[in-house]
């Protein structure tokens, strides 16, 4: 008989792993562990025994009841575990489907972007952004900037006109006017904006963006010029080592007035078919502000002076992004435009 | 400005190689565009003459010459050109020249015959030229020399960028001032270059019909302070130019026309002073400078008729105009080949009165160009000479006196300027020893007196018309001292902050949240075609350029809507299902009214085609939300417009409010507009002026975080059909019920069982409890509040 009862153990560990649910797990736990089970007859003919004998006989039900729960537990957890494997394993995904909703594909011009970056880097240097008309009038867009009426300078820009003798701006410049007609020096702009000319061909848009900026203080000097521009041209191409060239040209509200080449971005100078050969680029015109126009904006030119720079925002653009077409700007294909999105 | 090197090089004693005389006028501001060798690469090619032509005997076309090549014997060459003759001087390649396009020359038979050599036409040789024929030498040449020295074809062609204030560098003689200058200052030790401009000969007096010509002022002496003329009497204009003339003329884009006019050109072009020469034969009695009459018509040298302005000066004999002062003359009085008798003209007129003039009659004229930027008036008369000693020499004649009319008060004349070293140095940024500045001026031709150690008085050269004051000759110094060698300085101005405000909404922030709704910023130009602001914005005229490129870009836009349509269409003409744009830009309302607006518009697909979604189409709502998130943070809502649209569906567009407030539109493109994009779906569009207002944005205030827990209940409301949902959602809010947080329009119904003229509407309220919990009793208490009012205002009850 009690060889009987000790076998139970790996009877009941046997059973227990056949089961395969927990329902069928626990109709077999009845059979060894319920009431009318045989180890339960056993425990309940302990009374019929006394001291040591009914002690010992104690210890040796109780340990076979330890092995069947064992046996049991094992059994259960095993269960549940492949229960819940089971349950994940229904449950994957395939990952590699796409992601649900829009994609978002949209940016901002790269023109606008540039003007933004633009803005970044004097905003750092302490230049505030302003803002003007762009229909004009010929005061701010010519005259206030020594560019008087039958000026030979006036040819260089084809200006398109409205009634009653406006016209669109050819330059960001008369922006500097207004704002210097109701500010006092020191003064520290950029004014970006659109421009316009009558010229429309390959290389030449009848609307396009420059961004002008102004430093006028009592002392700010040519040499301070150069500083400024040279040291933008590097930051704004990231390229410490970038070649910054001055040469005299003219511009009738400037002078001294220079034109500002960098080293070719794309050939490092080396001669190519963008800089046409020369190893250079020209990217900006600039100058000390003529006193003609500090006079006519109310500023004696004895007492302040200063720096004046136009950039064409395109140029810029193209350098920088290696657009080969300035028509591309303007045509809003979505092909190129979401080119700029990242 | 073009001109040949070697023109130049035969003037002055340049020690630079091509390379850095480009670089020299460069960066001394006179840039060099572009240099073009005159004529293509070829070798063997030498001066040649024919000495004997007999027929091929087995080619008709073909002839057999005898031609002496400079070798100590003739040659045999069979050529095909019908022009061959004995005693022609004419290019042959010989026996192993290369002509251009790697053309090698061989040893050859000809139909039997053989020939050593090819006799050449100018096109063989890289010439335009199209005359047919061997290219004919003049028979001064010398047989047997190499023909790139002969025609000079070593040689290239400079295109300068003159800026407007350099008139004094549009002539050969001042690039060779110019020049001198910049070497002297660059290389203060070195020898200066000298200059070797033909000498000036005061004509020798052969004719005594002086009297013949008589030049008076007709209206006012300030009209020209020097006007000079002489008679040239027995020309004979059919004498050719010499080679070399036309050569260097050809070489400075100019055309060779008849003797005369190219001497004319040609000492405009050495000595910058324009020239003009008359037919005397057609000029009847005393010339006269006078202001043309308004509305007088004259056929120009160029056979244009233009119709004059009474403030343009001319030419005139007693009779009729000979010509526009500085620009141009007339067909009729002009020189042509059978003229004997000659009138040059030379004359100073004013940068003023010569100003704009080629431009108002739509002329090209060398002339105006110089005399508008300024000539030397020192030169008027050398140049004079300087022509007639060339007509003199090449069509011979005798030259009269030289007649003048003066007024020496309107003579421009070089001020002193004063220059200050304090002020050089305050401009530039550095300092300029003052030996050094007296140097760079005098270079120029400056007088320079000193008044003392840091200050002079300086007398410009009469050919620098640009430098009137202090600061042109500032400039001047920093470019003599070359732009790039000057010292940098970086600035160092006081440390201030800028301001920043929180209260207003950056465009580039509005642009981030466009962006953010999967809308692409485009740029579209500011004029656009007359018809499409016609249509999308006809009760606004839009003001029309009057110079336009086209038509396409005749006005300027009012809605920015006219330039996103027609970017629409370019893309959807690319098959793009799905798109979205904005634009920040002006709307050009009036000269005085140029808001900057935003504006926008959806179209096609709502998404891409996915496996996750359905597929759907962007509608109002799409919009409308968009347009909430651009400005959140405030409210924006929508409402009927009180007249509709034209543009607009009438029944699916509003005003867009925000706040309370209008501040633009937006709707469904009008169904009959559809067709003119070409556009097969429906775009929602949208347009806001960015007033300040709306670009107004309150900062951020924090309100206590509540620990009670929130509650929750939905209502359906039967409302009439036509009443707008916003009221509904208004009302609730305004019944000022203190602790009713938000409430949420979550579904709307029509049909089914309901009656035809009412909706259904299903609205989620939120309360949030400040200091106690809300109770039942207190939220039913609410709810019957807002019922009765709904119910009295709006006719709105509860759905049972």
């Amino acid at each position: 008989m009690p060889d009987a009862l000790e076998s139970l153990v790996t009877e009941s560990a046997l059973r227990f792993t056949a089961c395969t649910t927990l329902t069928e797990l626990d109709q077999v736990k009845a059979e060894f562990l319920g009431k009318s089970s045989p180890l339960t007859q056993a425990f309940k003919s302990l009374g019929s025994l006394t001291g040591e004998a009914r002690k010992q006989e104690g210890d040796r039900l109780n340990a076979i009841k330890q092995g069947i729960e064992q046996a049991l537990q094992q059994r259960k957890h095993a269960i549940e575990h492949a229960l819940i494997e089971a349950k994940l394993a229904q449950e994957a995904l395939d990952v590699s489907l796409p992601g649900r909703g829009t994609q978002t594909q949209s940016g901002k011009h790269p023109i606008t972007q540039t003007i933004e970056r633009l803005q970044t880097l004097f905003h750092s240097m302490g230049f505030i952004t302003t803002d003007g008309p762009e229909i004009e009038d010929d005061f701010h867009n010519f005259t206030a900037l020594n560019t008087p009426e039958l000026h030979p300078a006036r040819s260089m820009h084809d200006t398109f006109y409205l009634e009653g003798g406006y016209l669109l701006r050819t330059h960001t410049s008369p922006i500097q006017v207004r704002h210097m007609e109701t500010h006092t020096p020191p003064i520290r702009i950029i004014s970006p904006g659109r421009v316009y000319r009558v010229d429309s061909d390959a290389t030449h848009s009848p609307m396009f963006h420059q961004i002008e900026g102004l430093w006028i203080d009592d002392s700010i000097s040519f040499a301070n010029l150069k500083a400024m521009l040279r040291d933008f041209f590097r930051v704004f191409f990231e390229r410490e080592d970038l070649p910054v060239r001055f040469r005299p040209s003219f511009f009738p509200f400037t002078e001294p007035s220079a034109e500002v080449d960098i080293g070719c971005v794309f050939c490092s100078g080396k001669g190519c078919r963008v800089c046409s050969h020369s190893g250079f680029l020209e990217v900006a015109g600039a100058g000390m502000v003529h006193p003609n126009v500090l006079h006519n904006v109310h500023i004696n030119p004895e007492e302040y002076q200063g720096f004046a720079f136009g950039m064409g925002v395109e140029r810029l653009a193209m350098l920088r992004y290696n657009v080969n077409d300035l028509r591309l700007f303007y045509e809003n294909d979505l092909r190129f435009l979401q080119q700029f999105s990242h | 400005m073009l001109f040949s090197e070697q023109w130049l090089r035969s003037l002055i004693n340049i020690p630079y190689t091509s390379n850095e005389l480009a670089h020299t006028l460069t960066m001394a501001g006179l840039e060099v565009e572009s240099r073009t060798p005159v004529a293509p690469a070829f070798s063997g090619v030498v001066v040649a003459k024919v000495l004997s032509v007999e027929a091929h005997p087995n080619a008709e076309r073909l002839s057999v010459c005898r031609v002496d090549i400079g070798q100590t014997e003739p040659v045999q060459i069979v050529c095909g050109a019908k022009n061959v003759c004995a005693d022609l001087y004419v290019p042959c390649a010989t026996v192993g020249a290369v002509l251009p396009g790697n053309f090698a020359i061989k040893a050859a038979k000809l139909r039997g015959i053989d020939s050593f050599g090819m006799l050449c036409s100018a096109k063989e040789l890289g010439g335009t030229d199209e005359v047919d024929g061997l290219l004919v030498l003049p028979n001064t040449f010398k047989v047997g020399q190499c023909i790139r020295e002969a025609l000079s074809l070593d040689d290239l062609q400079y295109v300068l960028k003159i800026t407007p204030n350099r008139a004094d560098c549009l002539s050969m003689r001042g690039l060779c001032q110019e020049l001198t200058a910049l070497h002297t200052s660059s290389y203060p030790e070195s020898e200066p270059l000298k200059h070797q401009l033909p000498e000036i000969i005061s004509t020798e007096i052969k004719t005594q019909n002086t009297p013949k010509l008589s030049v008076q002022y007709a209206d006012d002496n300030a009209l020209t302070p020097l006007f000079t003329a002489r008679l040239i009497e027995n020309v004979d204009n059919t004498q050719p130019t010499p080679l070399w003339m036309k050569q260097r003329l050809e070489r400075s884009g100019m055309r060779s026309i008849h003797l005369i006019a190219d001497i004319t050109n040609y000492v405009m072009l050495e000595q910058g002073q324009p020239l003009h020469a008359y037919d005397y034969q057609k000029i009847e009695g005393t010339v006269s400078v006078k202001y043309a009459t308004e509305g007088e018509s004259i056929r120009l040298l160029n056979h244009q008729d233009v119709s004059l302005h009474a403030d343009t000066i001319v030419i005139a004999d007693e009779k009729k105009t000979l010509g526009l002062a500085g620009v141009m003359g007339s067909e009729y009085s002009g020189v042509s080949n059978t003229t004997t008798q000659v009138m040059l003209e030379s004359a100073y007129w004013h940068p003023t009165s010569v100003a704009g003039k080629a431009r108002d009659y739509n002329l090209t004229s060398e002339a105006a160009h110089r005399f508008e930027r300024g000539v030397d008036a020192e030169q008027i008369i050398p140049a004079l000479e300087r022509a007639t000693n060339l007509i003199c020499e090449l069509a011979g004649g005798q030259a009269s006196d030289i007649i003048t009319i003066k007024d020496e008060a309107t003579l421009p004349f070089q001020a002193a300027i004063s220059l200050r070293s304090r002020r050089i140095e305050r401009i530039l940024g550095f300092h300029i020893p003052a030996p050094t500045i007296v140097a760079q001026l005098e270079s120029l031709g400056c007088q320079v007196e000193t008044q003392n150690g840091h200050e002079w008085a300086v007398i410009p050269p009469s050919w620098r018309v640009d430098i009137e004051r202090e600061i042109d000759l500032i400039e001047e110094l920093a470019r003599l001292s070359h732009y790039d060698a000057l010292p940098t300085q970086a600035p160092t101005p006081p440390l201030t902050f800028l301001s920043a405000s929180e209260n207003v909404l950056s465009l580039s922030e509005l642009g981030t949240r466009c962006v953010a709704a999967n809308y692409q910023e485009a740029i579209s130009f500011s004029f656009v075609k007359a018809e499409y602001e016609q249509l999308l914005n006809p009760t606004h005229p839009a003001l029309p350029l009057l110079n336009p490129i086209s038509q396409e870009m005749g006005v300027m836009r009012t809605t920015l809507w006219s330039g996103l349509l027609p970017a629409l269409q370019n893309n959807v003409r690319r098959k793009i299902e799905s798109v979205r744009f904005f634009e920040i830009g002006r709307a050009f309302l009036s000269i005085e009214h140029q808001p900057l607006h935003l504006a926008g518009l959806a179209y096609g697909l709502h998404h891409a085609e996915q496996w996750g979604e359905k597929k759907k189409s962007v509608d109002f709502f799409d919009v409308k939300n968009d347009l909430q998130n651009f400005f959140k943070g405030r409210i924006l809502t929508t409402q009927r417009l009180e007249t509709s649209h034209p543009a607009l569906h009438p029944g699916r567009s509003a005003q867009i409010m925000l706040d309370g407030e209008a501040i633009g539109i937006m709707g469904e493109l009008h169904p009959q507009l559809l067709k003119t994009w070409d556009l097969s779906m429906t775009p929602i569009l949208f347009e806001v002026e960015l007033t300040p207002y709306v670009m107004k944005r309150s900062l951020a205030s924090f309100r206590s975080l509540s620990d009670l827990p929130s509650v929750k209940r939905d209502l359906a409301l039967i409302a009439p059909k036509s009443l707008p949902a916003q009221s509904v959602l208004d009302t609730v809010k305004n019944t000022g019920l203190k602790y009713l947080k938000q409430v949420e329009l979550f579904d709307v119904f029509e049909g089914g069982t309901l009656d035809t003229q009412l909706k259904s509407l299903a609205i989620r309220l939120y309360w949030q409890p400040e200091t106690q919990m809300l109770t039942d009793a207190d939220i039913q208490n609410d709810v019957q509040q807002l019922l009765e009012r709904l119910s009295c205002t709006l006719k709105v009850s509860l759905r049972t």
